[in-house]
């Protein structure tokens, strides 16, 4: 203790004062939040010079015919876990898919609801015995259906073991070399297949591609899927219109300029089955298992030196239903964060390794740093900057000045997301919803941006201190509104 | 405050103004871009009450009098796809298309479309070359079938095809040697427009004369060949490339596909091979050729411990002439191992099926 009583004075003389830190903590987050803002702006930039090359090469509104002799033969795979309320309105849009040759495999994980019979009533199912085989370890799978009114369709039912388990069996379960996996709550456009396997045809080292993930709240539907996009009512699910918008234009997008895409929505992907078998299929031990197989898939392609694509289609051809409550929102952002985290520390050698390119040392740490880390930091720093107003350090047109610095370049980053959807594919057609996404973008900054903040921090916090549950995401489905036709 | 920290709120103040600006700035230009692209579609839809029923007119037969001699600027590539959109649905050169193509003045306009235009106007003017038969353009689309890009090297390579068949196969052999990244199922097509006749000669050249890493992939485009001209090519095959997996697998495809009864003979010693994937081959191609004394034979693969072997082999087994459901479920239930059963009754009921639809 004698020698401690020194030292400890010694230190504490040589910590700076609180005001030192909170003055440290104003200028790091002042200098934090604008370096992400431009990294985005950045990223925005490089989208927007893609997006319009690529629209210019492929009309939204039109494939050229010509596309359709190309296509290989794709096996869609539906995991599906007690979704009776939607299974049915997903599968007729899998039917209406404009594709020359593919197969519709939904894998039933041990639902506790009425799926499968739902299933069995609409599509006249029959008992198949396949001789299955399982190249990737999963579940036991029970039995396997194939449909009277449509041998396009085989339901494989099993025992549950979360969704990347119902994948990992819906891949054994393929037959063709391309394998789509779309969520059960999915909606595809009819020409959505054709549009996410061109890159697959126009260059042969593509290993895996996504496209555009919409929402489909507001929406108008018809047999054939999306009749008319729309904005939906509640400001909630508006903002995650926005959010969505922001991630997939020019967050996704920029990347795959790069060929540095680490997410693939597990709404909607397409991957070759070789590889896929090859890394051994999706991780059970995980819950975001979407982004921790394309991060698994860089590593091992890169680390195997072997050239590769992995890209992005800017097309609007996957709709989801987003969730307009708190509960189920909190939920789903908190996985998200979680599964990010998992995805990342799994992964961890693809960071600044030698072989990882663009991925390694780009994509990875902004992922880690900006994407990760950056609900820690700004909170943090939004607690130091409000302790020193409270105590004088910092005064409060400074917080001010600060906090309108950062809201102005926030407001710039996602008004360039709208620019960027107008040059493109101008989905909201109607004057009044350019102007409601314009004042869902300003006043997103008042609340929602804090409530997610926090609800990030949760799903960090579950993924630091172990509340794991590799199962299914808890969330309600309201089920789509159908138009009558 | 100090002196210093009101200049940095001044500085903060001035910056967040600038951000707010060019926020509300970029907002505009939202607005302003949503009006023209208004206008835009208005005169799409115009163009479409004009050209579509004009169209629609020539594909059945009959020219309208009084057409525009010329293309707008912002027309040319809608009347590029909705053209070859009907020639397309025709099947062949449609006359009373190719004519109003020659009253729009199409032909002058498609040199450069396909040397400067984007991908799309690329696409659309070589496909419209093809089916105006231009001759004159020959060599700039034979260059094209060179170009990096896939879809736009096959569009060439189809567009020859339409302008001379004959001369196009012999242009197009060595490129299709060159080309991995060709989809077989794209080149098949096109060959099988150009037929037989230009195929046979070139394409059995070609594989005789082939380096063994080309070989199996030509040999796929037999197919398109005659069988007369083809079938000696194919046995020829299974003895100069004894050692190569590969080849023999694609000339086992192509004898499955193109043999008769009578070519059985040159699959059966194939059964046995210690390769599975030459296995495969001949147990497939024998499910077409073979005969009812053939069951035997192919029912000792159904122990293979390869899965698509034993599939295979169970089709194959149902395919054989004189061989029914009965007796296959016969054969089913003596059998001992259940791999064998299982892959006998997974294809039983896939026939089932397949005959309900």
């Amino acid at each position: 203790m004698v020698y401690f009583y020194p030292i400890q004075v010694q230190t504490l003389m040589m910590l700076p004062d609180l005001g030192t830190v909170i003055r440290f903590f104003e200028v790091f987050a002042l200098l934090y939040l604008v370096g992400i803002n431009i990294v985005y702006l950045m990223l925005s930039f490089l989208s927007l010079r893609f997006i319009l090359r690529y629209t210019a090469e492929h009309e939204y509104k039109q494939v050229p015919p010509v596309y359709l002799n190309f296509a290989p033969a794709i096996s869609v795979i539906v995991p599906a876990y007690n979704e009776a309320n939607t299974i049915i309105t997903s599968i007729k849009s899998l039917f209406n898919l404009m594709y020359p040759e593919y197969e519709i495999i939904v894998v039933n994980d041990g639902s506790t609801d009425t799926t499968l019979d739902v299933l069995k009533q609409e599509y006249d199912l029959e008992d198949f015995p396949e001789a299955y085989r399982q190249s990737i370890p999963c579940e036991l799978v029970r039995r396997v259906y194939m449909s009277r009114k449509d041998n396009k369709l085989r339901v494989v039912d099993k025992v549950n073991g979360g969704k990347a388990d119902a994948l990992n069996a819906g891949v054994n379960a393929s037959r063709y070399p391309l394998v789509c996996f779309v969520d059960a709550d999915s909606i595809l456009q009819p020409d959505s297949l054709i549009r996410v396997s061109l890159p697959f045809m126009e260059d042969p080292t593509t290993v895996a591609t996504g496209g555009i993930v919409r929402i489909v709240n507001g929406c108008s539907l018809g047999e054939d899927g999306i009749v008319r996009p729309g904005l939906p009512k509640s400001w909630l699910a508006l903002f995650q219109v926005v959010e969505y918008l922001r991630a997939f234009l020019f967050g996704r997008i920029g990347w795959s300029n790069l060929n540095a895409v680490l997410i693939i929505s597990g709404a909607f992907g397409l991957f070759r089955k070789d590889i896929l078998s090859e890394i051994g299929g999706f991780d059970t031990k995980t819950v975001g298992e979407d982004m921790e197989l394309v991060v698994r898939l860089h590593e091992h392609m890169k680390l195997a030196n072997q050239p590769y694509k992995i890209t992005f289609v800017p097309d609007p051809i996957c709709w989801t239903e987003v969730p307009e409550d708190f509960k189920n929102l909190r939920n789903q952002r908190v996985r998200w964060h979680q599964g990010l985290a998992e995805s990342l520390s799994k992964n961890f050698n693809l960071c600044f390794h030698p072989k990882s390119g663009y991925v390694g040392w780009l994509a990875f740490p902004f992922m880690l740093f900006c994407e990760l880390l950056s609900p820690v930091i700004e909170l943090v720093s939004f607690i130091f900057i409000v302790i020193g107003l409270y105590l004088g350090f910092v005064t409060p047109q400074v917080f001010a000045a600060i906090v309108l610095v950062i809201v102005g370049i926030s407001l710039i980053l996602s008004m360039t997301t709208l620019l960027l959807e107008e040059m493109s594919y101008h989905l909201y057609s109607k004057p009044s919803e350019v102007i409601r996404l314009v004042l869902a973008i300003v006043l997103e900054n008042i609340g929602y941006r804090q409530i997610t903040l926090y609800w990030r921090i949760i799903g960090l916090l579950h993924w630091m201190f172990g509340r794991r549950e590799y199962r299914w995401p808890d969330i309600t489905r309201r089920g789509v509104v159908r138009v009558t036709p | 405050m100090d002196e210093i920290q009101l200049s940095i709120v001044s500085v903060l103040f001035t910056v967040a103004v600038f951000f707010f600006l060019t926020a509300a700035g970029v907002a505009l230009t939202v607005f302003l871009l949503r009006n023209r692209s208004i206008t835009r579609d208005m005169e799409l839809q115009s163009f479409q009450q004009f050209w579509v029923p004009v169209i629609e007119q020539c594909f059945w037969g009959q020219l309208p009098e009084n057409l525009p001699q010329h293309l707008g600027k912002q027309d040319i590539l809608p009347f590029l796809e909705l053209w070859n959109h009907y020639q397309e649905l025709f099947g062949s050169n449609n006359q009373s298309l190719n004519q109003l193509a020659y009253v729009v003045k199409l032909p002058d306009l498609l040199p450069e479309l396909i040397t400067e235009g984007g991908i799309r106007e690329k696409l659309a003017a070589l496909l419209a070359a093809g089916y105006l038969q231009m001759d004159s353009l020959w060599t700039t689309i034979t260059e094209m079938c060179k170009s990096p890009n896939t879809i736009t090297s096959l569009t060439a390579a189809r567009a020859l095809i339409h302008i001379d068949a004959k001369k196009a196969v012999h242009e197009l052999v060595p490129i299709i040697e060159n080309r991995l990244d060709w989809p077989k199922s794209r080149v098949a097509h096109f060959l099988l427009e150009a037929g037989q006749e230009a195929v046979s000669e070139p394409m059995s050249e070609a594989v005789l004369d082939a380096e063994p890493m080309i070989r199996p992939h030509l040999i796929r485009y037999l197919e398109m060949a005659s069988y007369e001209e083809a079938m000696p090519v194919l046995k020829q095959v299974l003895q100069i490339a004894a050692d190569d997996v590969e080849s023999i697998c694609a000339a086992l495809f192509v004898i499955g596909t193109i043999g008769r009864t009578e070519d059985a003979e040159a699959i059966r010693p194939y059964l046995n091979d210690q390769d599975w994937r030459i296995r495969l081959r001949a147990i497939t191609a024998l499910g077409r050729l073979g005969s009812a004394p053939d069951f035997e034979v192919l029912s000792q693969q159904l122990s293979h411990p390869q899965w698509w072997v034993r599939y295979r082999a169970a089709q194959a087994m149902a395919a054989l002439p004189n061989v029914d459901k009965s007796q296959l479920l016969t054969f089913s239930k003596s059998m001992t191992d259940h791999y064998g059963s299982d892959a006998i009754t997974q294809v039983m009921a896939e026939r089932q099926l397949a005959e309900l639809a």
